[in-house]
């Protein structure tokens, strides 16, 4: 159409072998896809889906799910909602549900996750933080007691005043 | 009221008479306007405004595709209805809307389904179809928060709004929307080049990226094509213009 005529002898047929089943399948989802062969520079953020097979040096930052392909290198700290990572990171790792480590990851930093998947020769350095349900009880006690001790601050100054 | 706006070439040679057939489908389908000849010096843009005070409300190229995106790249912030009835050559655009060629177009005309489509912004052009640069050693920018660029020799870029590129599966074909609101970037890096007989180019997956705006440099000038006009440049920006631009196009096209 508009391009110019392309040499009918370039091969084409190694092109192209990203595969999306596992992200959602959404048709108008917003999906990145980083090549292996491209380098970012710079913070890197989307609001879909994301999946990361070249280097990134600098934040990658999603709204929804990320792939890190194997291969892959991030060089800064990642955030998203979930994700599956077979390439390296060397930054902190926060992920709002679960993080799955394949047996070809290598995070250098620290995790932070709600679930955790860990295949066997996936390497990790750095500690892991996982806000179970413990930390929930004891933020949902941490809560109630401050609305206890506001409670009984309003009582005592409606007394104060009464008395007054 | 139409104003149709006919390429020169168009009056020449063996295009005459279909210009002929053009006419007379115009005149039964009772779409008959003001005719006036583009030629290589034309500005379409301040025949359009004159047009308009005149008091025109749609304004149909007929040439080739050409023809088309040379209007279209200047004149798409005015607001009017643009239509097209391919003649020529190059009218591969035309599957894309949906717009059968020659004389058969006037029936498309005539049923007159106007959608507006999303308009590219290259530097202080206009694109509705595709903004490519071919391989070249280029880095792009993309709102103003990250870079990306080749790892080894050199990249294609595309970033398409009638459809994806000849090079994209239909897999990242989906991304493409004209009227979306949305732009991407389709980058295919170039792997390597071997000469045994002849040249043989692989290359690298494919990178597609959404973005606002996106700037595209080079320490050396590289070719760029908007629409298929080819210019030199050593940084170019693009961006989705404010405004969209209304097309008459067929039942038949291609995007939704």
């Amino acid at each position: 159409m508009f391009k110019p005529k392309e040499n009918k002898e370039q091969d084409v047929t190694e092109e192209t072998t990203v595969t999306l089943e596992v992200l959602d399948e959404t048709p108008k989802e917003i999906e990145t896809i980083v090549g292996p062969s491209v380098e970012v520079e710079g913070d890197f953020s989307s609001k879909g889906n994301m999946i990361v097979q070249g280097t990134v040096a600098g934040n990658v930052k999603t709204a929804k799910n990320l792939r890190v392909e194997k291969g892959a290198k991030i060089l800064a700290n990642v955030q998203a909602q979930n994700a599956k990572i077979s390439g390296s990171i060397q930054g902190n790792v926060k992920i709002k549900n679960t993080l799955e480590l394949t047996s070809t990851a290598v995070v250098v930093g620290d995790v932070h996750a709600a679930a955790l998947i860990v295949a066997g020769g996936a390497i990790l350095h750095g500690k892991c933080i996982m806000p179970g349900e413990h930390v929930a009880k004891a933020k949902a006690a941490k809560a109630a007691k401050t609305t206890t001790r506001s409670r009984s601050r309003t009582r005592q100054t409606a007394t104060a005043q009464a008395a007054a | 009221m139409y104003v149709y706006l006919v390429d020169a070439f168009v009056k020449k040679g063996p295009y005459a008479r279909v210009l002929k057939t053009i006419e007379n489908s115009l005149t039964d389908a009772e779409l008959s306007g003001k005719v006036i000849t583009l030629g290589a010096f034309s500005n379409p843009k301040a025949i359009l405004h004159d047009e308009i005070r005149n008091g025109a409300k749609s304004v149909v190229c007929i040439g080739d595709e050409n023809t088309f995106s040379r209007v279209l790249t200047q004149c798409a912030d005015v607001d009017i209805v643009f239509g097209w009835i391919p003649v020529g050559r190059e009218v591969g655009m035309s599957t894309i809307l949906g717009v059968p060629y020659g004389a058969d177009a006037c029936k498309t005309l005539r049923a007159r389904r106007v959608i507006a489509i999303d308009v590219l912004q290259v530097n202080d052009r206009y694109s509705i179809a595709e903004v490519y640069v071919p391989m070249a050693k280029v880095w792009a920018a993309v709102d103003g928060k990250y870079a990306m660029g080749p790892k080894g020799d050199g990249l294609e870029v595309a970033v398409c709004n009638l459809r994806a590129p000849e090079w994209a599966t239909r897999e990242f074909a989906k991304h493409v929307n004209p009227k979306d609101r949305q732009l991407e970037v389709f980058i295919r890096p170039l792997e390597k080049q071997t000469k045994v007989k002849f040249w043989r180019t692989r290359y690298s997956p494919l990178t597609v990226i959404p973005f606002e705006k996106m700037t595209v440099y080079s320490k050396t000038p590289f070719e760029l094509f908007v629409d298929g006009q080819r210019s030199k440049e050593t940084r170019v920006e693009i961006s989705l213009a404010p405004h969209t631009v209304k097309l008459i196009t067929g039942k038949r096209r291609t995007f939704f």
